[in-house]
C-alpha cells in the first residue's frame, strides 16, 4: 500500500500537472478513499465480522476527516453520518461538520448540514461555534442556503441557539420569497419551544402571516399557531375568529384538518363557538370526500360540540359507516371517537351496540380494547346481565391478555360504586364462580376478595353462595398446579372460607369434607391450605351439629351449654381448651347426650386419617392447625368411648361458637364508640421510655434536616449534630466506655471517614479545605465504630441522593410527601424508553407563562433584528470567549433604546475589542477575565492554524463577530 | 408535532431515522428497536396505530405503514391527525418513488442522504412543510440542479 502510494505520488509529481506536494496528497487521498457506496457494500459483505469492519471504517473516517481536501472531508462526513445512523455516535466529528457547513460549495455544505441535523444535540459543544455561521447563512442571498440553515436550525435548535438566532429567523418572515417565509414560520415554532421569551414579541407578525398572499405561508402559520393552541387552548381562544375565517375559505385539505383539529380543542372552552361552527362543520361533513378530513370533523363534533344535536347526529351517522368499514384503521378511529360521546350521549352510542359488540371479537387488540372501553361505559342496571354474558362469551375466543382484561372489566363494572349496578347478587356470585374457571386468569385474588365481600355484606345470599361455590371445591381439576390455574388457589381460598363459614347451609357434608381432604390440596399454597384445614373443622362440626339436632326432639337450644364461657375457651389455646371443654361440656350440658352414630364415627376417623399428611407440612400454620384438629378429634373419640355422647357435646359446643357469623361493620363504626373514661391515651407509658421516644424523634428530625440542609450545603453542621445524637443513643444502650476505648474508636472512625472521603470524594460538598477544617475540629468527640459505619453509609446514600436522585430507591411513606412525589415522577420517567430531554409537551408548559396576546410592555419593542434580545454564547461560558462578545446579556437591558444602542455600537467600533473588555471588567472578576483572554487567544490561534480556503470562511465569521 | 420519523426494515435494520426531539444516540437506537418490535408484532391486516402509554409516555402515538420490506413509522403527539400522518407517509414514499424511480430498500441504503433531503423538504423540525409530491419534487430538482451548477462552477474555479 505504502509503496503504491509513493509511486502514485511520484508519478503525479513527474507528470507535473500538480505542482505542490499538498495537491498531490489531496489527489491521492481522493484516489484511495472509499466512497460511501463502497463502505456500505463492504459492511453488507462482511456479514460475519461486521463489527470489526465497521471499526476499521471508523478509523479510516477519523483520519480522512482531517484532510484538507473538501471533497475527501465531505465523503468522510457522509460516511460518519451513515455510521451514526447505525448507532456509532459521530460526536467526535462535530468540529469537522462545522467546517463543512461553512464551505462555499452548496453540495458540501448540504452534507455538513445534514450531518449536523442528524448528530447535533443540546450537549454538542460546537454549538457554540455555529451561531455566526447560521446567522450568515440565514441572511444569505442564496435562498437554498437560507433554506438549509432554517431546516437545520429547526432540527437542532437549543435554547442558546434560539436566543441568538430567533431575530434572524424572524426577519425572514418578511422575505420576499414565500418558500423562505413558510420555512421561517415553522422554524420559529421550534425556537419558541426552546426559548419561550421569543414568542410574545413575534406573535403579532406570526398572526399576520395568516393573511399572507401565498397559501403555503398561510398553511405554515396555521400549522404553527394550531400547534401552539392545541397545547394551551385557553390562551389562543382570541384567535378563533381568524381561524374561523380561514376554515370557511380554505381550499387545502391539510390546512382544513389542522383548523378543524384546533377547533376541537377550542370549542369545549367557549360554548358559543360550537353554535358558530355547526354550519361549516356540517358542510364539510356533507361535501368532503377525504376520509381524514371527515374524521377530524367528526372528532371535533363529538369532542366540543355536544350541544349541537344536529351536527352530532350527522357525525354519528358518519361514524356508523366508519364502524362498518373493512379498513381496521377507520374502524378503530370510529370507536375512538365514540368514546368521547359516552358521557354526553350514551343513548346515541348505544344505538351502535351491535357493531361495537362485534368489535370485541376483532383480531386487532386496539379495536378490542377500545370496544371494551365503550361497552363498559354503556352498562346500565338493565343491561348489566346481558352485557356480562356477552363479555363472558368473548373470553372463549380472546387471547390471554385480552381475556384478563375482560375478566377484570366484568368485575369492575359490577363492583363499581359499591355494586351500584348489581341488583341480583346470587347472579353476581355465579358470575364470579364462572370467572374462577377462566383459564390462565391473573385475577384469582380479586375474585376471592369479591366473593368474601359479597358474602359478608349480603346476608341473604349466604345459603345460595354455599350452593354455588361448593361445586368449585369438588372440582379436582382446579387443584392442579399448572399455568392454567395460576391464580385459582387465591380464589379457592376464599371459596373454602365461605363454605366453611356458612357450613350450616351445606347439604351433603360428607361430600364437601371429601373434597376438602383431597390429597391434591397439598399442592395448594400454604395460606390456602390453612384455610382448608379450618374449613374442614367447621364443616365437620356442622355435620355433627346437624346430626344431633336431628336426633334431639326438643330442639337444640336447651341441650347446648351457655355460649359465654365457650367464647373465652375458643380464644385460648385450642388443644388445652378442648380438653377443658370436654370436661366442662360433659358436666354442664343440661340436655340429653346424643351418642355418636356409626356414620359420624366413620367420618371422624376419615378426617383424622386423611388430615395426617398435612400434620407434617412445612408451613407452620398448616401444621399447627392440622395437628390441633387431629388431637381434638382424638379427644372427642376418647370422650365418646368413655361416655357416649360427651364427644358430640364437645363438638356441639364448638359449633355453637362458630355459628356466630361475622357481620359487616362500617369503617366509621369505630368513631361511634366512646372512649372509656379510664383510658388515658395522653399519659406517657413510662418516664424512661418517653425519653427514648423523644430522642428517636429528634433523630428523625435531624435526618430530615440533614437531607434538607444538604441541598443548602450545610452538611457538616447537621452531620455533627446527627452523630452527637447517635452517640447519645449509643450511650443509653451501651455501657460506659473507658477513655482508651473511646480514643481508639475515635481513631478508627476517623480513619474510616478519611477512607470514605478518598473513595467518595466527589460527594463531599466542601473540598479539601472543608475536610481539613473538619480534621482540626476533630470529628465529634466519640463516634462509636459500628454506628459511625452506619452513619457513613447513610451519608453516602444521602450524598448520592443529592447527586443523582434517581439512585435512591423509592420507599413509600419514608420521607415527606414532597420528595416522595418527586421520586414517583422520576420513577415513572425512568420506566419509559422514550424520554426526550426536550419533550414538546414539557416545553409547552414553559410556553404557557408567556401570553402572546398581552400588549407589549414599554421596554418590549416591536421586534427588529437589532431590538431582539441578543444572546451571546461566549459570555455565558465564564467569559471564556469574551474577546468577541457583542456585550452579551446586558444588550437586553439596553435594547429598549435603539438610539442608545447605536451609539454604543459606534463607541464599540471605536474602541474595538479593548473597549469591550473594559466594559466587562466591571462585572467580571479579574481572575475569570484573565482566563477568558487566555482561552480566546487559544481559539484564535487554533482557527488561525487552519489556513485552507473553507476554514477561512469560518475564521472570517468568527472575526466578524469580534469586530 | 411529529416527534420522530423512523424507517426500519423487516430485520430490525434502521434505514432512516430523524428525531425532532433531543435524544441521545443510545436512546435513539433503543426507541427504534422498541418501535420495530411493536410494528412487527402486528400483522398487516390490523390497524396502523399504536397508543402505548407504557412505552412511549403520555401524548405520543405511533402511526406506521408497511411497504414491501420497510416499515415507515411516525411518532407524533395529539395535535397531528392519525389519518393525515398516514397520508404523509404515503406522500413521502411516493416522492421517494419518483426520485429513485421505483424505490426499493437498496435505494434507501445507498442513497440515504437523498432520502434525508426529501424528508427535510417534507417535514421541518417536526412540522409538516409540504404535502404535495409534485411540489416537493420541484424543490428537490431545483436543489439538485443548483448543486450541479455550483459544483461545476467551483470546479472551473479550481482548475483555473
Amino acid at each position: 500500500m505504502t509503496s503504491y502510494y509513493d509511486r502514485a505520488r511520484g508519478s503525479v509529481a513527474i507528470g507535473g500537472s500538480l505542482g505542490s506536494g499538498d495537491k498531490t496528497k489531496m489527489a491521492a487521498s481522493r484516489l484511495f478513499q472509499k466512497s460511501l457506496r463502497d463502505m456500505i457494500t463492504g459492511i453488507r459483505a462482511h456479514k460475519d465480522g461486521q463489527r470489526e469492519f465497521i471499526n476499521k471504517c471508523l478509523v479510516d473516517v477519523r483520519t480522512e476527516v482531517q484532510s484538507s481536501d473538501v471533497r475527501t472531508k465531505a465523503v468522510a462526513i457522509e460516511k460518519a453520518t451513515y455510521l451514526h445512523s447505525l448507532g456509532h455516535s459521530m460526536h467526535w466529528a462535530s468540529f469537522h461538520v462545522v467546517e463543512l457547513m461553512s464551505t462555499q460549495n452548496v453540495k458540501y455544505k448540504r452534507v455538513g448540514y445534514l450531518a449536523a441535523s442528524q448528530s447535533f444535540g443540546d450537549d454538542t459543544d460546537v454549538v457554540l461555534l455555529i451561531p455566526n455561521l447560521l446567522k450568515k447563512d440565514l441572511a444569505s442571498p442564496n435562498p437554498a442556503e437560507a433554506a438549509l440553515a432554517l431546516t437545520c436550525l429547526g432540527n437542532i435548535v437549543t435554547p442558546e441557539l434560539s436566543q441568538t438566532l430567533v431575530a434572524d429567523v424572524y426577519s425572514l418572515l418578511n422575505n420576499h420569497k414565500p418558500d423562505l417565509r413558510r420555512r421561517a414560520c415553522l422554524c420559529l415554532y421550534k425556537c419558541f419551544l426552546r426559548y419561550p421569551e421569543a414568542l410574545r414579541p413575534s406573535f403579532t407578525r406570526l398572526t399576520e402571516c395568516l393573511d399572507d398572499d401565498d397559501q403555503s405561508v398561510v398553511q405554515a402559520a396555521v400549522t404553527v399557531l394550531s400547534e401552539l393552541a392545541m397545547h394551551n387552548p385557553k390562551t389562543y381562544l382570541p384567535l378563533a375568529p381568524k381561524f374561523y375565517k380561514l376554515l370557511t375559505s380554505s381550499s387545502s385539505n391539510w390546512m382544513t384538518i389542522k383548523l378543524v383539529k384546533v377547533f376541537g380543542a377550542l370549542a369545549p372552552l367557549e360554548p358559543r363557538l360550537a353554535k358558530k361552527l355547526a354550519g361549516p362543520i356540517s358542510e364539510i361533513l356533507e361535501t368532503t370526500s377525504a376520509k381524514s378530513l371527515m374524521y377530524e370533523c367528526v372528532r371535533t363534533a363529538v369532542m366540543g360540540m355536544t350541544s349541537q344535536e344536529k351536527v352530532i347526529r350527522q357525525a354519528v351517522d358518519k361514524l356508523k359507516d366508519m364502524l362498518e368499514d373493512h379498513d381496521p384503521n377507520i374502524k378503530f378511529l370510529a370507536l375512538h371517537a365514540l368514546t368521547y360521546l359516552l358521557d354526553s350521549h350514551p343513548r346515541i352510542v348505544a344505538e351502535h351496540k351491535g357493531n361495537i359488540f362485534e368489535c370485541l371479537d376483532h383480531e386487532d387488540s386496539n379495536i378490542q380494547y377500545c370496544a371494551l372501553k365503550i361497552v363498559c361505559g354503556l352498562v346500565t342496571k338493565r343491561t348489566l346481565i346481558d352485557t356480562t354474558s356477552v363479555l363472558m362469551n368473548c373470553m372463549g375466543k380472546a387471547d390471554q391478555r385480552f381475556r384478563d382484561e375482560l375478566v377484570s372489566s366484568v368485575i369492575r363494572i359490577c363492583m363499581n360504586e359499591r355494586y351500584a349496578l348489581v341488583t341480583d347478587f346470587v347472579w353476581y356470585l355465579s358470575v364470579l364462580a364462572d370467572l374462577i374457571r377462566v383459564p390462565c386468569s391473573s385475577h384469582g385474588a380479586l375474585i376471592g376478595e369479591q366473593i368474601i365481600d359479597v358474602c359478608l355484606r349480603v346476608e341473604v345470599i349466604r345459603e345460595a353462595a354455599v350452593g354455588i361455590l361448593a361445586p368449585l371445591l369438588l372440582d379436582v381439576s382446579l387443584l392442579e398446579p399448572s399455568n392454567v390455574n395460576k391464580t385459582v388457589p387465591s380464589a379457592l381460598k376464599a371459596v373454602a372460607w365461605v363454605v366453611g363459614e356458612y357450613a350450616h347451609h351445606i347439604v351433603d357434608h360428607e361430600e364437601i369434607l371429601d373434597a376438602l381432604l383431597n390429597p391434591a390440596v397439598k399442592q395448594l399454597p400454604g395460606d390456602a391450605q390453612a384455610v382448608y384445614v379450618q374449613a374442614i373443622f367447621k364443616v365437620y362440626a356442622s355435620a355433627v351439629l346437624n346430626y344431633s339436632r336431628g336426633i334431639r326432639p326438643t330442639g337444640a337450644v336447651g341441650a347446648l351449654p351457655a355460649p359465654e364461657p365457650l367464647i373465652d375457651i375458643s380464644v385460648d389455646d385450642d388443644t388445652a381448651a378442648a380438653s377443658g371443654a370436654a370436661r366442662d361440656g360433659a358436666g354442664v350440658t343440661p340436655g340429653t347426650l346424643v351418642p355418636e352414630s356409626e356414620d359420624l364415627i366413620e367420618l371422624r376417623d376419615k378426617v383424622s386419617r386423611r388430615i395426617e399428611p398435612l400434620t407434617t407440612s412445612f408451613n407452620l400454620e398448616v401444621r399447627e392447625r392440622s395437628c390441633q384438629l387431629q388431637k381434638m378429634l382424638g379427644i372427642v373419640g376418647a370422650a365418646e368411648r368413655s361416655e357416649p355422647g360427651s364427644g358430640i357435646a364437645i363438638i356441639e359446643a364448638f359449633a355453637t361458637v362458630m355459628s356466630d357469623e361475622i357481620q359487616p361493620v362500617s369503617v366509621k363504626a369505630q368513631r361511634k364508640i366512646e372512649v372509656p373514661a379510664e383510658l388515658l391515651d395522653d399519659e406517657p407509658m413510662s418516664a424512661e421510655w418517653d425519653y427514648l421516644l423523644v430522642s428517636s424523634d429528634e433523630e428523625e428530625d435531624d435526618e430530615y434536616a440533614s437531607r434538607k440542609g444538604k441541598k443548602k450545603g450545610k452538611k457538616s453542621k447537621s452531620k455533627d449534630k446527627m452523630s452527637k445524637d447517635l452517640r447519645e443513643v449509643a450511650e443509653i444502650f451501651g455501657a460506659k466506655k473507658t477513655k482508651e476505648q473511646v480514643a481508639r474508636e475515635e481513631r478508627e472512625s476517623r480513619e474510616m471517614l478519611a477512607k470514605h472521603k478518598e473513595k467518595m470524594g466527589q460527594y463531599y460538598l466542601e473540598g479539601e479545605t472543608g475536610a481539613d477544617k473538619e480534621k482540626k475540629k476533630g470529628p465529634p468527640k466519640s463516634l462509636p465504630g459500628p454506628e459511625s459505619a452506619a452513619m457513613l453509609a447513610l451519608e453516602a446514600r444521602l450524598a448520592s441522593h443529592a447527586v443523582g436522585q434517581t439512585e435512591r430507591p423509592a420507599i413509600k411513606g419514608e420521607s415527606d410527601s414532597e420528595s416522595e412525589e418527586e421520586e414517583q415522577v422520576i420513577a415513572v420517567k425512568k420506566g419509559k424508553s422514550y424520554d426526550p430531554k426536550n419533550a414538546s409537551s414539557r416545553l409547552h408548559g414553559e410556553l404557557e407563562a408567556y401570553n402572546p396576546l398581552k400588549p407589549l410592555e414599554r421596554n418590549e419593542h416591536l421586534p427588529t433584528v437589532e431590538a431582539y434580545p441578543r444572546f451571546d454564547p461566549y459570555s455565558q461560558d465564564e467569559a471564556a470567549f469574551n474577546a468577541f462578545a457583542p456585550s452579551g446579556g446586558d444588550a437586553r437591558s439596553h435594547h429598549k433604546d435603539k438610539k442608545d444602542k447605536k451609539k454604543r455600537d459606534k463607541k464599540k467600533k471605536d474602541k474595538g475589542a479593548g473597549g469591550e473588555d473594559g466594559e466587562s471588567k466591571e462585572k467580571k472578576p479579574k481572575k475569570e477575565k484573565g482566563a477568558g483572554e487566555k482561552k480566546s487567544g487559544g481559539t484564535k490561534k487554533k482557527s488561525g492554524e487552519k489556513k485552507t480556503v473553507d476554514v477561512d470562511a469560518l475564521a472570517q465569521s468568527l472575526m466578524d463577530a469580534k469586530v | 408535532m411529529i416527534k420522530a420519523f423512523i424507517v426500519v426494515n423487516n430485520h430490525a435494520m434502521v434505514r432512516l431515522c430523524r428525531f425532532y426531539e433531543q435524544l441521545g444516540v443510545d436512546k435513539q437506537t433503543e426507541l427504534c428497536q422498541t418501535v420495530y418490535k411493536l410494528v412487527t408484532s402486528r400483522p398487516d391486516h390490523l390497524c396502523s396505530f399504536v397508543d402505548d402509554e407504557k412505552t412511549f409516555g403520555p401524548d405520543t402515538k405511533l402511526v406506521y405503514r408497511h411497504f414491501a420490506t420497510l416499515y415507515f413509522c411516525i411518532l407524533s403527539d395529539r395535535s397531528e391527525s392519525e389519518l393525515a400522518m398516514l397520508d404523509l407517509i404515503q406522500v413521502y414514499v411516493e416522492t421517494l418513488d419518483k426520485v429513485f424511480e421505483n424505490v426499493c430498500e437498496l435505494d434507501l441504503i445507498f442513497n440515504s442522504p437523498k432520502a434525508y433531503t426529501v424528508l427535510d423538504e417534507t417535514v421541518v423540525g417536526g412540522l409538516v412543510l409540504e404535502i404535495s409530491t409534485n411540489k416537493i419534487l420541484n424543490v428537490y430538482d431545483q436543489l439538485m440542479k443548483l448543486e450541479k451548477m455550483h459544483s461545476s462552477l467551483m470546479d472551473k474555479i479550481a482548475i483555473s
